[in-house]
């Protein structure tokens, strides 16, 4: 439970260069440092991160088809679940990004609530000595583990891409995202395992086993409202990794927008989340895997560090030409 | 207008196309389970299930011929999932495990490997993880067939006696997943009640159910058994009693209590050679009934002494069943070990390593304080 608190400062530490990048480039994010710095490689990063945000919907697309299978209908096709979850998206997706950022707004008020509603009532079946100390085995398996959560959240990729779209400071909206993040989590794992204890320990949807143990008044069966919940921000999430991926996909060829865009993009995302989610197994195999965790850095970190050092070296060869 | 109209219809899908079944499956072609008893047998697993007559639901009539609401059948399987699958076969109709409420362990499935009996419910989301975990005295099976009268379902008879706990402080009710989050853990001991169906002794036509007390389990199943008294002194020094009765004598008479507050406090220190916890146990208790020896009247004095004297009684049994329990049993009731593991991770080692359960000191200290007399006034 320790692990989402050190998420926040991880987080923040990996992507510094993303968020330089927004305060030097407040209009045209990444895109707009690469074109003034390296416009040959404009349409190479805009298809690398196309290709980031279109897996990065395959996978919370088969995650949450790995949900429905497993919890709520056990008999059905992850294909039609795919394709329910990403053509809603899809459209979502070309209605562009004020219609996402409302949709995930009331969403998220929806979620808040109910996430504090069937949290207090699962409290009272919390247990103190179902904990453990956090760092029982030590702090390297804690940092991991907290890396790997780290590597999971590909929205911070995503900051530079809508920086223009935004009218508030992006930095600053993500700053506290990260924040209530870190902090629901620390308080959701912290319930999670105070309530299911070893139980709790290979549960595959461990918060939604123990909604499942809360009731209140009426309301004896949460869980119904909270999966309802899950997968309608599941869509919201989906629906936004597509709106970028079209929006980097749509300036490789030309400036030009494709309405059909969104669909193909969803039919790939699509085909994607098949592949790499033949089996639960598999999925979670490569969840777990170096390459997943890989992924993260070398997008949040490593290709914005890369623009900012080009963009120095830029600054610094145009002021010894001046002097 | 029309984006606006095709945006929510697509939320409404999203909300709805998931929350119910994708091949709608009528209520009336539903097997409603309201418990599940497993027993084991020659052949494998008995599982007998008790099911709500669905069938004739809105119908007026009972479709199942009989005057009861439930019907009761027994499965057979050489695993307990093998045994659930065959009751589509058998019936006809889906079997819906969601609204099961209680599961009920045979003796023989009892003293056996329970992660295997019980992989199954842990596994499917198909039942509650809240399920109430019981086990039967012998057959689980014998009480889920027993008749409790007409119109009474005994999965409910079985369930509120479960649930009775709460106001009696008798029986040791828990959830599945807490039953397995005990079993699971290295140190902790799995425990549930125990039920047995009987025929009445005043009424032999009448079936009732009876209070076995808690069984706690080890690796190779029930370990050992306290009586329904004994639970509520368990109860106690875990901190889980609410509220309950028991019964003192003294000299004065007989005082029959019933305890409206209870506070269980524990304290873990770890300075000496072995660790020592200091349970605190506070009772609050209202006066129910006083029968007098030889026509004595009801004194403060004589209320104090009877308080005095159930503090002692609880203390006693409370020092026994420890002892009965972590010394004899090697079973860790009072969750010693965690409250050790929350202090020094090191020293809880010396709980997990070998066999042999490291030596602790318990104190326990037990309270009683009489709130009201009731509507007499004492002399």
């Amino acid at each position: 439970m320790i692990v989402p608190l050190l998420f926040a400062p991880l987080c923040l530490l990996m992507s510094v260069p993303v968020f330089i990048i927004l305060r030097r480039e407040p209009e045209g994010g990444l895109i707009g440092l690469a074109e003034k710095r390296l416009p040959g490689a404009v349409p190479a990063i805009a298809a690398l991160y196309a290709l980031l945000f279109l897996w990065a919907a395959a996978v919370n697309t088969a995650r949450t088809a790995l949900f429905v299978e497993t919890v709520l209908f056990p008999d059905s096709r992850t294909g039609f679940i795919m394709l329910l979850l990403l053509i809603p998206a899809a459209y979502a997706a070309s209605a562009g990004l004020e219609t996402i950022g409302r949709t995930a707004f009331a969403v998220f008020v929806l979620s808040a609530a109910a996430l504090l509603g069937t949290g207090a009532a699962a409290a009272g079946n919390f247990d103190l000595l179902n904990l453990s100390p956090p760092f029982m085995n030590g702090f390297l398996p804690v940092f991991l583990s907290a890396f790997h959560s780290v590597s999971r959240t590909y929205e911070i990729a995503a900051l530079p891409f809508i920086t223009g779209d935004v009218r508030r400071s992006v930095s600053k909206t993500a700053l506290l995202w990260l924040g209530i993040i870190s902090l629901t989590g620390t308080l959701l794992f912290t319930l999670s395992f105070g309530v299911a204890g070893a139980y709790g320990s290979n549960r595959l949807f461990l918060f939604f086993s123990v909604i499942r143990t809360a009731s209140f008044g009426l309301l004896e069966r949460p869980d119904p409202l909270i999966s309802g919940l899950w997968l309608v921000c599941s869509f919201v999430k989906s629906a936004f990794f597509l709106f970028l991926a079209c929006r980097l996909f749509c300036r490789l060829p030309a400036k030009k927008q494709y309405p059909s865009a969104p669909y193909l993009a969803a039919l790939a995302s699509a085909a994607l989340a098949a592949a790499i989610s033949p089996t639960a197994d598999v999925l979670e195999k490569l969840l777990q895997s170096r390459f997943y965790e890989a992924v993260f850095p070398v997008f949040v970190t490593i290709l914005p560090l890369l623009l900012l050092s080009a963009d120095a070296l830029r600054k610094r060869k145009n002021r010894r030409r001046t002097t | 207008m029309k984006n606006r109209i095709l945006t929510v219809l697509l939320l409404a899908g999203l909300f709805t196309a998931f929350s119910g079944p994708v091949r709608g499956v009528e209520i009336n072609d539903r097997l409603i389970i309201e418990a599940i008893g497993i027993d084991r047998d020659e052949a494998g697993w008995a599982v007998t299930v008790q099911t709500l007559d669905s069938a004739s639901a809105g119908t007026g009539e009972n479709a199942l011929g009989g005057e009861r609401l439930t019907e009761t059948r027994t499965v057979t399987g050489l695993t307990v999932a093998d045994a659930l699958s065959r009751l589509a076969f058998l019936t006809g109709y889906s079997p819906l495990f969601s609204q099961a409420k209680l599961l009920i362990l045979g003796r023989s499935a009892a003293n056996g490997d329970l992660l295997s009996v019980l992989d199954v419910f842990v596994r499917q989301y198909n039942t509650r993880s809240d399920i109430l975990v019981a086990a039967a005295k012998d057959s689980a099976g014998d009480i889920l067939r027993a008749d409790f009268g007409p119109n009474v379902i005994g999965a409910k008879v079985a369930q509120n006696a479960v649930l009775s706990g709460k106001d009696t402080g008798r029986t040791a009710a828990v959830p599945l997943y807490r039953f397995m989050a005990l079993y699971r853990s290295e140190t902790d001991c799995a425990y549930c009640p125990v039920l047995a169906a009987a025929k009445d002794r005043e009424d032999p036509e009448t079936t009732v159910m009876e209070n076995g007390g808690t069984a706690f389990f080890g690796d190779g199943g029930i370990r050992f058994l306290l009586s329904p008294e004994e639970t509520a002194v368990f109860l106690l020094l875990t901190g889980q009693y609410r509220r309950g009765e028991w019964r003192t004598e003294t000299p004065d008479g007989s005082f029959f209590f019933k305890a409206v507050k209870a506070h269980t406090k524990t304290e873990t220190v770890l300075s000496g050679d072995e660790p020592s916890f200091f349970i605190n146990a506070v009772l609050t208790c209202d006066l129910s009934e006083f029968a007098p020896t030889d026509g004595r009247v009801l004194t403060d004095e004589a209320v104090k002494k009877a308080a005095l004297q159930s503090a002692e009684e609880l203390h006693s049994t409370a020092e026994k069943i420890l002892k009965k329990a972590y010394e004899d049993e090697g079973c860790d009731i009072a969750r010693f070990a965690r409250r050790v593991l929350l202090r020094s991770p090191k020293l809880y080692k010396t709980f997990t390593n070998g066999t042999k359960k490291p030596p602790v000191q318990t104190h326990v200290t037990v309270e009683v304080t009489v709130r009201r007399t009731g509507g007499e006034r004492n002399r």
